[in-house]
């Protein structure tokens, strides 16, 4: 063992001093002296553009929220920029106070995902007055700059959720569905009354409808079985999550009936949204038939990008209001492309952007 | 236990089991340990190979000094085991990480090994403008800063990342060896394995490489596979279809039969 590794872009300093195993050596270990800066790489544009920018997450603890967070400050470190997240832990108070608090520390760009456009109004207009530039994330209101989208977020006739009533009837022409709507607060009921609309435009047949307000795959499953066992000919369970539809997976097994794939085509359809790691798991057994992807940490990056065409070297003389971030449908068709978010090789240049280049 | 002492005065716990010729000699990943062979000796043993696997210096049972994780170092470790359990015409098989080790013995000269077998790792950590199938350097950077800041919270979700269906006690077993890594040790050995572009020995193997890549491995794609039987100098490629990037745990059968017929595709040939 005495070639020296092949090295990328550096050469490490330290000679490798370790003698072949049951030679005569037998002393303490050498330090590798691994000097080199290889390992922390930063961005040509790190020392000539310093920019500070802030994320207000509405609770970061969120599994989504984390994934937004890591790509925003991915992108901000790529591109030499510093950059933190502020917790408002669902209280728009607090977000409030947070926004005030990134102004008076003179950021030079804000993110935001709105928890109460009316509270927030006055902090953006701060910002405004500031010249600091707020991007909303799926968020619009007084005083935002520009918004980044989720894809799945919008309601048009070809978008994530008319796909998927397409893909229903697709599978069986006029299917009987269930929905499983979530919690009544304005986001949630949107999604569903646009999944009621692409359902009569596909041609589907709501039979029943309910709400597993408990957010759980725990609390679904008893509202699934009872359905099941009152509807026994359902096609397809649509949920506004993939909680839900893992707790509809669960009824469904425990009825003895099989969930349809595209593999075997056949079983009750069973649809959530949000790409959990739990559902992509399902997804790949067999066991739901689909999960939307938002794609949180391509949103993050989306975040950074757009600021950056706002502020910095990069900045544009007519940037754009808005970006929409393209959400993938996982099935058991595709699901062999799946990579895990962090792991995605994202760049502010090749970002899943819907109507870009990317 | 068993142990092999490195030159270093480092203890490296392993395994030996079944008996035979042309042994297999495992390499586990990043955080791992000989037990996540453990169903993958067993399939070998049962098809009557012997079987050694080893805990890289600083992980699993083996010996975590306070500084010297490089590759150079942990290749000549295998040197060691090779070397002191008198392994010949030996099968070696890196799994992840361990593909790195692997071939950085290889390169180092390769002695004992006959023929080599790359399991769902990488030939680099970041992009090149010419190599796509890894992550951008900066992406990287927030990938280990994040592993570090939620650590080990976020060492239970790589781990479950890692498996297609993720039952509790799997993804416990995992989560538990991966904590016998510690965390400096873990991010001092990923930065080492960074600064790595190992394309160049896959083109220079002076034996046969089987790529073995699974189709549903979040981390490493299939097109890796493609990459080393198209470059290396006898190389081919196998895919596994029923598990993410912990194939020895979720489909030790196949990788097994995968690895026995590559070797019976590859006898060996001796000068007269």
């Amino acid at each position: 063992m005495s070639k020296k590794l092949p090295v990328i872009a550096v050469t490490l300093a330290a000679a490798f001093g370790v003698a072949a195993c049951g030679s005569s050596s037998g002393g303490g270990s050498t330090s590798s002296g691994s000097t080199s800066a290889g390992a922390s790489t930063t961005s040509g544009g790190a020392q000539s553009d310093p920019q500070k920018i802030a994320y207000s997450s509405p609770v970061a603890a969120q599994p989504g929220q984390r994934d937004i967070a890591f790509g925003f400050q991915a992108a901000a470190k790529g591109l030499g920029w510093s950059s933190s997240i502020l917790d408002a832990n669902l209280s728009a108070d607090k977000q409030v106070s947070d926004i005030a608090t990134m102004v008076t520390q003179k950021v030079n760009g804000i993110a935001s995902w709105t928890l109460d456009p009316g509270a927030a109004a006055g902090a953006y207009g701060q910002a405004q007055s500031a010249n600091i530039p707020v991007i909303g994330v799926n968020s619009v209101g007084t005083g935002v700059t520009a918004t980044v989208w989720w894809e799945l977020n919008r309601c048009t006739p070809d978008g994530p959720v008319a796909r998927t009533a397409q893909y229903i009837a697709r599978a069986r022409a006029g299917a009987r569905v269930i929905v499983i709507a979530g919690p009544p607060v304005p986001s949630i009921q949107a999604y569903v009354t646009c999944f009621r609309a692409a359902a009569r435009t596909a041609g589907l047949n709501v039979i029943a409808e309910t709400a597993n307000t408990r957010d759980s795959s725990a609390a679904a499953q008893p509202i699934a079985s009872d359905l099941l066992t009152k509807h026994p000919d359902v096609d397809a369970f649509w949920n506004y999550n993939d909680a839900s539809a893992l707790g509809v997976s669960a009824a469904i097994a425990a009825a003895n009936k099989k969930v349809y794939t595209d593999a075997t085509r056949s079983g009750i359809i069973d649809t959530g949204q949000n790409g959990d790691s739990d559902a992509i798991a399902a997804v790949r057994a067999g066991r739901m038939t689909g999960t939307w992807d938002s794609d949180p940490v391509a949103t993050g990056w989306a975040m950074t990008r757009l600021l950056s065409d706002y502020i910095g070297a990069k900045r544009m003389s007519s940037p754009p209001r808005e970006l929409v971030v393209r959400s993938e449908f996982w099935t058991s068709s595709n699901i062999a492309r799946y990579v895990a978010p962090h792991a995605r090789p994202y760049t502010l240049e090749n970002l899943p952007l819907v109507g870009a280049a990317g | 236990m068993s142990y092999v002492t490195t030159p270093d005065g480092v203890r490296l716990r392993y395994r030996d089991v079944g008996s035979g010729a042309e042994p297999v000699l495992l390499v586990h990943g990043w955080k791992g340990s000989h037990r996540l062979w453990d169903k993958t000796t067993l399939a070998l043993r049962e098809r009557g190979r012997r079987v050694v696997a080893f805990d890289l210096r600083g992980m699993g049972e083996s010996d975590k000094p306070g500084s010297g994780y490089d590759f150079e170092r942990m290749a000549a470790d295998v040197g060691c085991v090779i070397e002191q359990l008198e392994l010949r015409d030996a099968t070696l098989v890196g799994w992840s990480m361990g593909v790195t080790v692997a071939l950085s013995y290889l390169h180092g000269g390769g002695a004992g090994v006959a023929r080599l077998v790359l399991l769902n790792g990488p030939l680099r950590l970041t992009q090149a403008p010419d190599f796509p199938h890894a992550m951008p350097a900066a992406q990287f950077d927030g990938y280990i800063a994040d592993l570090v800041a939620r650590w080990p919270e976020s060492e239970y979700e790589f781990q479950q990342a890692t498996l297609v269906e993720q039952s509790r006690p799997l993804v416990d077993l995992l989560y538990g060896i991966a904590l016998q890594t510690p965390l400096d040790v873990a991010v001092e050995i990923v930065r080492a394995q960074a600064r790595l572009d190992l394309r160049g020995v896959v083109e220079q193997l002076r034996v046969p490489v089987l790529a073995a890549y699974a189709d549903l491995d979040p981390y490493y794609p299939t097109s890796l596979a493609d990459w080393i039987a198209a470059h290396a100098p006898d190389g081919q490629r196998a895919e596994l279809h029923a598990s993410a990037h912990a194939t020895p745990l979720e489909e030790p059968g196949n990788l097994a039969d995968a690895i026995e017929r590559f070797i019976a595709s590859r006898p060996l040939q001796r000068r007269p």
